[in-house]
């Protein structure tokens, strides 16, 4: 069941990003719902199952994306145990935390992600893409609390087990 | 001193979720190690199952788009509000949804007259919609409904009424995917259009291009005309990239910094066309007969 679940949340996620969020980029900046779905769950869920959401995700979105295959799945594993090593030090079911994580993720996955970038093409200019970093991070921070609530809806309406951590 | 079955649970629990993770980032890792053609191959085989459902929302999205555009515009110009409140009306009604897709076949027609005129080629362009947007904000590209059933493949040139959009660079049985000019590692040798200077277009994932290469002592000015040069074969000559909008000039420097808007703007357009390759090779070699001399068509030399 879980992996029913974190596959077809990730095949719905896929398809609306890759159809529906071009209508609402702003300057060329799309909000990123995969990097937001890598926090949601890093947050939510126990490590071995965040860590398979996050693979899952990294794969999907090294195939709906143009550029070195395994890149973005390397880095969901990498930033997803990252916050699920800092989950337990911090209140993540609140919204504030919640949108300050996503802020902070988005900037270290988008550095991270143009670093190995630039090894792979030295010849790209960076600048601009590493001035856009912190706006895709306000868009993403942004869009959080809607995000958030629909996944909690999915989750607890499709009656699959709720992601909340027992406190 | 001894380990009972309860003390040794959670280091086994531990080790059982480290294991995890480094089986996971091993895996991950060794994606990267894959060839690009392989690698191609995956994206698009998964990609192509949805691409369907792809079409669906895309022509979905971009009918309440249009008609969201048009509500806008009703707002925004109180005069016309009776008028366009009767539109919205009557766009709502079957008949009016059928003459919208009527009216798209004959804009794609135009369309591809439009691009025959000016072409020497007798291959026919491939009509295809975007169905689909990179995932990523560092990378540009699109998927488009094309695929090798329908004569497309791996290299194609992609335009949008005489002006270039991209390059195919994997393609599948029903869809391809099109790295646009925009993309940061997009290269595309142009040249001025009235100085002849050349260079190479780079992208740079904000929507625009910088033009490098240009020598300091070439006069730039914006708005200059900026045309595929069609050096090293990959794209055809003369097709319009886009315009100067800024001017640089750095003292050390030994080129121009120059920023290039594309002159199409991917996120208002629904189509594109696909030349195949060897009609790109035709158009940018021409056929030379085994003389030597260049064969030109009649009405050529009017």
């Amino acid at each position: 069941m879980p992996w029913f679940t974190i596959i077809s949340v990730t095949l719905c996620i896929s398809l609306i990003q890759t159809t529906l969020l071009q209508h609402i980029s702003v300057l060329g900046i799309q909000p990123d719902l995969f990097t937001i779905f890598l926090v949601y769950h890093s947050l939510n869920s126990k490590l071995d199952r965040s860590l398979h959401a996050n693979w899952t995700m990294g794969i999907a979105k090294d195939c709906f994306s143009e550029g070195l295959f395994g890149l973005n799945t390397v880095l969901f594993v990498i930033v997803g145990y990252m916050i699920s090593m800092i989950k337990d030090n911090i209140y993540g079911r609140h919204l504030a935390t919640q949108i300050s994580v996503t802020f902070i993720i988005s900037i270290i996955y988008n550095f991270l992600y143009l670093f190995m970038f630039s090894i792979s093409f030295t010849s790209a200019g960076l600048l601009p893409m590493v001035l856009k970093c912190p706006f895709i991070a306000i868009y993403n921070a942004i869009i959080v609390p809607p995000v958030f609530w629909l996944l909690n809806r999915f989750y607890s309406s499709f009656g699959f087990p709720s992601l909340r951590r027992k406190i | 001193m001894f380990c009972g079955i309860g003390n040794l649970s959670p280091d086994f629990g531990r080790s059982i979720k480290s294991s995890i993770i480094y089986i996971l980032v091993i895996v991950s890792i060794s994606f990267l190690t894959i060839p690009a053609s392989i690698t191609n191959n995956i994206k698009v085989t998964v990609a192509s199952p949805l691409a369907p459902v792809q079409k669906i929302i895309s022509q979905t999205s971009d009918f309440f788009k249009s008609r969201f555009k048009k509500l806008a515009s009703v707002a925004s110009n109180a005069q016309k509000n009776e008028e366009m409140e009767e539109e919205v009306f009557f766009l709502n009604n079957k008949i009016v949804k059928q003459q919208d897709a009527i009216n798209a076949y004959k804009q794609k027609l135009e369309f591809v007259s439009k691009f025959k005129e000016g072409n020497y080629s007798d291959e026919k362009p491939i009509i295809a919609d975007i169905i689909g947007y990179d995932v990523s904000n560092f990378r540009k590209s699109i998927t488009i409904d094309v695929g090798t059933k329908q004569g497309a493949s791996v290299g194609d040139i992609v335009v949008f009424g005489n002006a270039l959009v991209g390059r195919i660079s994997a393609i599948g049985r029903s869809s391809g995917r099109v790295v646009l000019v925009t993309d940061p590692t997009s290269n595309v040798p142009v040249r001025f259009l009235k100085s002849r200077t050349q260079g190479m277009v780079q992208g740079t994932a904000d929507g625009t291009c910088i033009m490098k290469y240009v020598p300091r002592q070439t006069d730039i000015y914006e708005s200059d005309k900026v045309v595929s040069s069609g050096i090293g074969g990959a794209f055809p000559k003369s097709l319009y990239v886009g315009d100067v909008i800024e001017v640089k000039q750095k003292n050390a420097k030994l080129f121009k910094d120059i920023k290039i808007k594309p002159r199409v703007a991917i996120s208002r357009i629904e189509h594109v066309l696909v030349i195949r390759k060897q009609s790109v090779e035709r158009i940018s070699e021409p056929e030379v007969n085994h003389q030597g001399i260049e064969k030109r068509r009649p009405d050529e030399n009017m």
